[in-house]
């Protein structure tokens, strides 16, 4: 419970001294983010950057087309910012300060991994490659392995935010094959990001 | 034999009895009788003439009223029932003997004086009966819901149900109108908060209230804009007149949201100081999570707090009151409506029990989301008696509603998503003119003008514009009431001007969404600047027929009201803190106005009183908001960041209401009543004839009743079993105009046990235990943002316990 100094409320309400003529841009901490960012690294070459944004979230968001080269394997670092506004926030060092309460998820059809289960006709593996105190993986790490060749496809990329419910811990070891089994719905905590990328085959 | 001629007799029998060894019965000890709060309140004064009957132990057995306001007769019956007396005597012997006995009482005394002898003083005439349907919740409906919010404590009146949020709160609403078409005045001062959030209840403490009264149906002249729908008027308790200090102390516990909530209130007026009285007031409540019948709610826990104080001078001729109010509502969001995004909505909607229900548990600690809010206003209301030319009123008020919305976030990010503050200052001045007489009528009115000004500051995640707005009214009406009825008309001009300030990027993401007309609309400095216009002319006829009088009264109110759509109709653009949805407001909404015509027919017998009002209304550019559908019937949605959210917006069509309602009372104050409340209500669109969403299904109520005067040292016992049926919208709704399918009916069993206990010198102590949905039903309401994640909450148990002196 607030306790406010309510002469003060009431002084602001007479006098009328307000900002409304100058309304807030809300690009100050608010746990907005706007951006995605996939990078895929190869064992050996240049790594490949994609981008997912909505700066004006306004609904239209920019989307790059994920392109792969087949049968490599890739180090995928997944990064999230707040670029609304002038500045450019990044928001994985606290996903992964937090990492106890986050967890990325790749799904769609592009994908075979943990999330999803096994699938004949993904164009790559997916791995987590990091984990949190407890042991738990992350996914702002990952291993990704392409196949040899394959249609285009879908990559679904969700952040969930995991905090404690009354106390318990909702994180937990096997979340990744609970969404397997009982899809994302299935999840405690809310998603911060849900995006979808197309991704195909060189 | 009439009552009249019982009471000629029994007076020429006095002296018989008289005489010799014969002696009348002789009142004995103290006398009590409490004034009625309702008649103090309208500064009603006169006598109750009754025929009380002594049996020849000096008990009363039968009181039989011969004349007296309706307001008073229940009072002095009571009174008279406590009475003792010296036996009548017969030769020396006690005999039964029926003797008159007058009550008088008068504002200016908090005792009743009680009298052996009959008195004729005329009463003063009572406040004309208003045409349009009123219901009122007196005090001691009040007292019994001490401890609930203003939604619940309104639940009792016919045609009012609530929509619940997923917090203990919920808001009233009135033949299916809520919200901005509902008009809530509070202490006089109509009540400016974000009043469109589904949990967003009013920011009004009930325990405050002196009485409540419900205008249902359009009353845009009386009260102003925004009386679409009706009106909910809650007036403070009339401040003391006499000098003394009074007070009460109430405290109720709950099982289910376990918790306890306490208040107290204060008030007096020192002889020294005549006419300047002052009250101070509060309450203090905390619950934990609620319960359905299997499951937690979690995070449901709430805490509340509220401070009054109210200062007022007194003077024939003039009275000035000056009022402060603080309210403030911690309120956990529930748990599983924060698990929603669009996906696991949808996955919510399949299961019985929402996901994650087995870690709920009764924690009291509120975490995110919650909502904080804090609502202090300042009410000062003048009046002026001018003899001969009427009476100036002025009422002034000032109110700063501050709303934050925690949502889930990172540990790192402290501050609210959504923080609202809306500041708006009232001004009305009335002139009351003089009772003038026309042949056997009179004619009364009232003209004035209003005057607001509102500034709305926010921020945080893209949602609302900030807003600055102006107001004027215009208002005059004339009320002609004649021995058997009323006649009423009235006009009233509205004229708004309200400007909406965009930063740049909300600006260019409205324009680039097309959800702003760049023509209407500027920027200056990087700010974005649409104006918005109104102006509406509203009226009223409305009259009133005591077609058998004291019997039958017939009214018929024909009125209309309108509303300016509000800044978040007109600019929401984002994602909902509590609903997962993506919410989009439509710039070009027109004004709302409504046209209504309401009958209602009461029918007044000593064993029953029977209201029935039919109603129907019609809305022009009525505003809904709905699931956008694309041409193959499939949900619009929006991509986010944080994934497709299902499209809401708003549209307007024309749309009719019609529907009944009624109550009915039988048994009336005799021992054993029965109580029933019904209401039925349809909205439709005017050129389809589809039915509007978030119209309340219909509902029945009963109320059986053991109401004994007294039992040994106990008053006013009431020992009620209740049971309400509500049906279903689905027959004749539309399933794609919601997310979800709508509830089934159900019904819910109540009981409540209550006592009094007087105590000398006025006081009391009174008990109520009450229990509510009683057999643990498992339900879902149409109206509740619940329906869409869990069951609403099973079987609470209720114990209030309340002193008053």
């Amino acid at each position: 419970m607030t306790l406010r100094p309510m002469p003060l409320v009431l002084a602001a309400a007479l006098a009328g001294c307000t900002g409304v003529t100058d309304p807030d841009d809300h690009d100050h901490e608010n746990e907005l983010i706007t951006t995605v960012e996939l990078t895929f690294v190869p064992t050996s070459g240049d790594p490949l950057e994609f981008v997912w944004s909505d700066l004006e979230l306004d609904g239209s968001a920019l989307v790059d087309d994920v392109l792969l080269a087949p049968n490599t394997d890739y180090s995928l670092e997944i990064a999230f910012l707040n670029e609304a506004g002038d500045e450019s926030e990044d928001i994985t060092a606290e996903v992964e300060e937090e990492s106890d309460e986050h967890q990325v998820f790749l799904l769609g059809s592009a994908v075979e991994g943990p999330a999803t289960g096994a699938s004949t006709t993904a164009v790559f593996t997916h791995a987590y490659a990091d984990e949190d105190g407890n042991g738990d993986p992350v996914g702002l790490v990952n291993d990704v392995q392409t196949r040899a060749s394959g249609d285009a496809q879908t990559l679904r990329v969700v952040l969930q935010h995991l905090p404690a419910e009354d106390g318990v811990v909702v994180k937990e070891s096997d979340l990744a094959e609970q969404v397997a089994a009982s899809g994302i719905g299935a999840l405690p905590g809310e998603s911060d990001v849900d995006v979808e990328f197309a991704v195909s085959l060189e | 034999m009439s009552r009249r001629l019982a009471l000629l007799l029994a007076l020429l029998a006095l002296p018989l009895v008289a005489q010799g060894q014969d002696a009348p019965p002789r009142l004995l000890g103290e006398p009590v009788a409490t004034y009625p709060d309702e008649a103090r309140r309208r500064g009603l004064h006169g006598v109750v003439e009754l025929l009380v009957t002594v049996d020849a132990d000096g008990a009363v057995v039968a009181v039989e009223v011969v004349e007296g306001h309706e307001l008073l007769v229940p009072a002095a019956s009571a009174a008279a029932r406590d009475l003792r007396y010296e036996p009548a005597r017969k030769d020396g012997a006690p005999i039964r003997a029926t003797v008159p006995l007058t009550i008088r009482f008068s504002p200016h005394d908090d005792t009743p004086s009680i009298t052996e002898t009959v008195e004729v003083v005329g009463t003063r005439e009572e406040e004309s009966d208003e045409p349009a349907t009123i219901s009122t919740v007196d005090e001691s409906a009040l007292r019994r819901a001490r401890g609930k919010d203003l939604a619940d404590t309104l639940e009792s009146v016919a045609g009012v149900t609530v929509a619940k949020g997923t917090a203990a709160v919920g808001k009233p609403v009135v033949r299916g109108q809520a919200e901005r078409r509902l008009l809530l005045l509070d202490d006089g001062v109509p009540l400016s908060s974000q009043k469109w959030g589904a949990d967003h209840a009013p920011e009004i403490d009930p325990q405050a209230a002196g009485r409540i009264r419900v205008v249902k149906g359009a009353a845009g002249v009386r009260y102003g804009p925004d009386a679409v729908g009706g009106v909910v008027i809650v007036e403070p308790r009339p401040m003391p007149l006499q000098p003394g200090v009074h007070g009460a102390v109430d405290l109720v516990g709950q099982t289910n949201g376990l918790g306890l909530h306490g208040g107290g209130r204060i008030e007096g007026m020192l002889a020294a100081l005549p006419g300047l009285s002052a009250r101070v007031e509060g309450n203090v409540g905390a619950f934990g999570p609620r319960s359905t019948p299997d499951y937690v709610l979690g995070n449901t826990a709430s805490r509340t707090w509220n401070l009054g104080a109210t200062v007022q001078y007194a003077r024939p001729g003039v009275q000035l009151r000056v009022a402060y109010r603080h309210y403030d509502l911690h309120a956990g969001v529930f748990l599983g409506v924060r698990s929603s995004t669009a996906a696991s909505f949808s996955a919510g909607l399949e299961s019985e029990v929402p996901l994650g229900a087995e870690r709920w548990t009764r924690d009291w600690t509120i975490e995110r989301p919650y909502q904080s809010v804090q609502h202090d206003r300042v009410a000062v209301h003048a009046d002026f008696g001018l003899g001969r030319v009427g009476t100036i009123e002025v009422v002034g008020g000032f109110q700063v509603n501050h709303r934050r919305e925690f949502d889930q976030a990172r540990a790192s990010v402290e501050g609210p998503q959504h923080d609202f503050v809306l500041r708006t200052t009232t001004l009305e001045l009335g002139w009351e003119q003089p009772r003038l007489p026309v042949g056997a009528a009179f004619l009364t009115g009232r003209v004035g003008v209003a005057g607001t000004y509102q500034e709305h500051e926010y921020a945080g995640l893209p949602l609302l514009p900030n807003h600055r707005a102006g107001g004027l009214g215009v208002f005059a009406h004339e009320r002609l009431t004649f021995p058997r009825g009323v006649v009423e008309a009235g006009v009233r001009w509205d004229h708004l001007d309200r400007s909406a300030f965009f930063a740049d990027d909300d600006y260019q993401r409205h324009l680039a969404r097309g959800t702003l007309d760049a023509d209407a609309c500027n920027e200056v400095d990087g700010v974005g600047r649409c104006p918005f216009r109104y102006d509406a002319v509203t009226a009223t006829v409305g009259g009133m027929l005591h077609a058998v009088p004291d019997i039958l009264d017939l009214q018929l109110d024909l009125a209309s009201g309108s509303r300016a759509p509000s800044s978040d109709e007109l600019y929401l653009n984002g994602t909902s803190p509590t609903f997962p949805v993506y919410a989009l407001g439509k710039p070009d909404l027109g004004v709302e106005t409504a046209w209504g015509a309401t009958g209602t027919i009461t029918l007044e017998q000593p064993w029953l009183h029977l209201e029935v009002s039919p109603h129907l209304t019609y809305i022009d550019d009525y505003i809904q908001f709905a699931p956008e559908r694309g041409a193959d019937g499939e949900l619009v949605v929006d991509v986010t960041i944080r994934g497709a959210f299902p499209r809401y917006s708003y549209r307007a069509l024309n749309a009719w209401f019609y529907g009944v309602d009624g109550h009915a009372e039988l048994g009336g104050e005799g021992p054993v009543a029965l109580v029933i409340n019904g209401a039925l209500v349809r909205g439709r669109a005017a050129s389809t004839g589809e039915h509007v969403v978030g119209v309340p299904p219909d509902r029945l109520e009963f109320a059986a009743r053991l109401q004994p005067r007294r039992l040994g040292p106990l008053r006013d016992l009431l020992l009620e079993l209740s049971a309400g049926v509500v049906g279903s919208v689905r027959g004749y709704t539309d399933p794609k105009l919601d997310l979800a399918p709508y509830p089934a009916p159900y019904a819910l069993v109540g009981a409540a046990l209550g006592a009094r206990v007087p105590l000398p010198r006025g006081a009391g102590v009174e008990v109520q235990l009450e229990v509510e949905n009683l057999l643990n039903t498992r339900y879902r309401d149409t109206l509740s943002l619940l329906r869409y994640y869990a069951n609403e909450p099973g079987r609470n148990v209720r114990l209030r316990v309340g002193f008053d002196f």
